[in-house]
């Protein structure tokens, strides 16, 4: 805790020498007397006087104090709390701009079906960003960053403790059709690098929301588990699933399909992965939840504490001071007549 | 025995220096006490998309004496301007590349996000780049559709040296049926210099690869703006400030130079473009500096030097003080 102080204003400190006027010489208030001799002498007026000047001096004091806006400036204070530094790493290919498979369909035409998926029900990319924007939301000692990826990847925002930017970035990353190309193994490599040189602080996650698998040639799959395994990073894969999208559970797939590639390969990562798949933007607020229950280890995080401003106090020592500046006028004599 | 005089006529309560602490403490009190009011106030939202192709990359700007990238410049112009956006402004980036714009961030409050912010534009390069080609005239407009899908009156600075790649044949596209001429307001930026450089080629991994040369380049048909060359040099570039000039006049939109990295701020702060949005503002500063006045008019000293005389105060049970 420090307690340096700072001014809104500073120049306004120049008017400070103003405070100094009650204590000049004044003749408006003085009575003409005879002598000065005959007054008895009056030790109670003599203090009542100089609590008077007190007052006036304090008066312009903090009124001057009180417009150049005193604060404690923003500080930052560690504090322990049970969170995860979180990495989103969102999607922004074509196909996001695809429909969720709808709730009912096990009873449509399989022909119906692939018609509907450009227009059927909400798309991936905006259900992906209701859902991580809720997220975000609600986990609220989380440290966030967020990557967009189509060809390359893209940090759009670095690890921070603010939600608003990473909201900000969520809702970008629902604007605008989907770009054409997506590579996921640069994206994760790109992912993994940026918790390098982070000081490791709590649990990690990477929270991949995609459509799409990949065929990762060998060199990237090693890298992406050497990554992983290095910087201690769980994987959680939020799977949006589409019409024609294959079910990444189904035992008999082939491994031909790329998104069962890619997941057949996250399995076999040694670091913590978890799948979730959801055929309905319900069951992907349930995963979303559930990322966040199993995520809860402590996290020393900065706490930003932000400027606090005294001008208000200054205020009311100004205001204190005029009050008692008109109690002594009500007790001082003003004129022998 | 000294209280012979006190029947004397006061005038405590309603002489005039009382009047007027009586009003300093009403102003004291009305700052104290007063909420922020809801004040329109001139702010702007903008997108910045930062070109983010190839030709960014030359480097014909120097920053404190070294040389510099177009888009490292433009960036740098960014962080000026945002020093200057008036609290309550919002903003956003946007990088361009292909031919397409795609929205990075969505406009955000500038004074509460400003360290985000930076960190942020920090990120935006050419390592983004999601494709090879340079098709700016289609980044504009999917730009302004991006800004459109944001609302808000979101307005757009896009910054680009205007080099097409591949060339355009014809003198421009037509703009994209859901987009209207003035519809958006905004400003491209026109950056890099006149003179036209070669292009440093930058591999996948963002490492250097010397310099795009002529045939690696699509040059184009020659057409009626390079018709004084010996042949297109489209593996050059140097700001084609006419290409960007006739585009802002297709969708309604300024164009201004990046020549300093305040010029962006410049042409951002125009007030035509300013939204009067409702901001809490704290007007507590106005009661309190009135009541500052009245408090040193009350306590003024005597501006004539009188005769010198000991002055004592007197209460009113008689004694001097």
């Amino acid at each position: 805790m420090n307690f340096s102080i700072d001014f809104a204003q500073p120049w306004v400190l120049l008017l400070l020498p103003l405070a100094l006027l009650p204590l000049l010489h004044r003749r408006r208030d003085a009575l003409q007397f005879s002598s000065l001799n005959w007054l008895p002498a009056d030790r109670p007026g003599r203090v009542i006087g100089i609590l008077w000047r007190f007052s006036a001096m304090l008066a312009i004091l903090a009124t001057v104090l009180a417009l150049a806006g005193p604060g404690r400036p923003e500080t930052q204070v560690m504090r322990s709390g049970r969170g995860a530094e979180i990495l989103l790493l969102m999607d922004r290919s074509r196909s996001m701009d695809l429909r969720m498979l709808p709730p009912d369909w096990r009873t449509l035409d399989p022909v119906i079906m692939t018609q509907q998926a450009w227009s059927r029900g909400p798309q991936k990319s905006q259900v992906a960003r209701q859902l991580l924007a809720k997220f975000v939301a609600q986990r609220t000692d989380d440290r966030f960053a967020l990557m967009f990826f189509s060809a390359a990847p893209m940090l759009v925002v670095p690890f921070t403790q603010h939600d608003e930017i990473v909201q900000a970035g969520i809702t970008a990353g629902g604007v605008g059709r989907g770009l054409s190309e997506t590579d996921v193994g640069a994206a994760l490599l790109a992912a993994i690098g940026a918790f390098d040189q982070r000081a490791y602080s709590g649990s990690r996650i990477i929270l991949l929301v995609s459509d799409g698998g990949a065929q990762l040639d060998a060199e990237t799959r090693q890298r992406i588990q050497a990554g992983l395994l290095r910087n201690r990073i769980g994987l959680y894969w939020l799977y949006l699933r589409s019409i024609n999208s294959p079910n990444l559970e189904a035992a008999d797939a082939s491994e031909a399909i790329p998104e069962i590639a890619l997941h057949r390969f996250f399995q076999r990562l040694p670091t913590p992965y978890r799948a979730y798949q959801a055929d309905e933007p319900e069951d992907l607020a349930k995963a979303v939840a559930e990322v966040g229950r199993q995520q809860n280890f402590p996290l020393d995080y900065a706490e930003r504490i932000p400027r606090f401003d005294f001008s208000r106090y200054c205020l009311a020592v100004a205001a204190f001071a005029c009050l008692m500046l008109l109690l002594y006028q009500a007790k001082q004599l003003r004129s022998w007549s | 025995m000294a209280r012979w005089w006190s029947g004397g006529k006061l005038f405590s309560r309603g002489d005039r220096r009382s009047r007027m602490l009586t009003l300093a403490l009403v102003l004291l009190l009305v700052a104290l006490l007063a909420p922020p009011i809801n004040l329109p106030r001139p702010t702007y939202d903008y997108v910045l998309v930062f070109d983010i192709t190839q030709s960014m990359n030359v480097a014909d700007y120097d920053l404190d004496g070294a040389p510099i990238s177009r888009l490292d410049y433009a960036r740098q112009a960014a962080r000026t301007a945002m020093r200057e956006l008036p609290c309550g402004s919002r903003i956003g980036w946007g990088a361009f590349a292909e031919y397409r714009t795609l929205l990075l961030l969505a406009p955000i409050e500038v004074c509460a996000n400003y360290n985000d912010l930076l960190a942020s534009l920090d990120q935006i390069d050419g390592r983004m780049r999601w494709g090879n080609a340079s098709e700016i005239n289609k980044g504009l407009f999917w730009a302004m559709r991006a800004a459109k899908e944001v609302g808000h009156d979101t307005q757009i600075a896009f910054l680009s040296d205007g080099q097409e790649a591949p060339p355009l044949n014809s003198v421009g596209l037509t703009l994209f049926d859901d987009l209207k001429r003035g519809e958006l307001h905004g400003w491209i930026v026109g950056v890099g210099g006149t003179v036209a450089q070669p292009i440093p080629k930058i591999d996948r991994d963002g490492k250097p690869a010397g310099f795009w040369r002529a045939e690696d380049v699509v040059q184009g048909n020659r057409d009626s703006a390079n018709a004084g060359a010996e042949r297109n040099q489209e593996h050059l570039s140097g700001l084609r400030e006419a290409h960007l000039k006739a585009m802002a006049e297709q969708v309604g939109f300024e164009y201004a130079r990046l020549t300093d990295v305040a010029s962006l701020g410049k042409a951002l702060f125009d007030a035509r473009f300013a939204v009067r949005h409702a901001t809490p503002t704290d007007l507590s500063w106005l009661p309190a500096s009135i009541a500052l006045l009245i408090l040193v008019f009350t306590f003024r000293p005597d501006l004539r030097p009188r005769r010198k005389r000991k002055v004592v105060t007197i209460n009113k049970s008689g004694y001097a003080a």
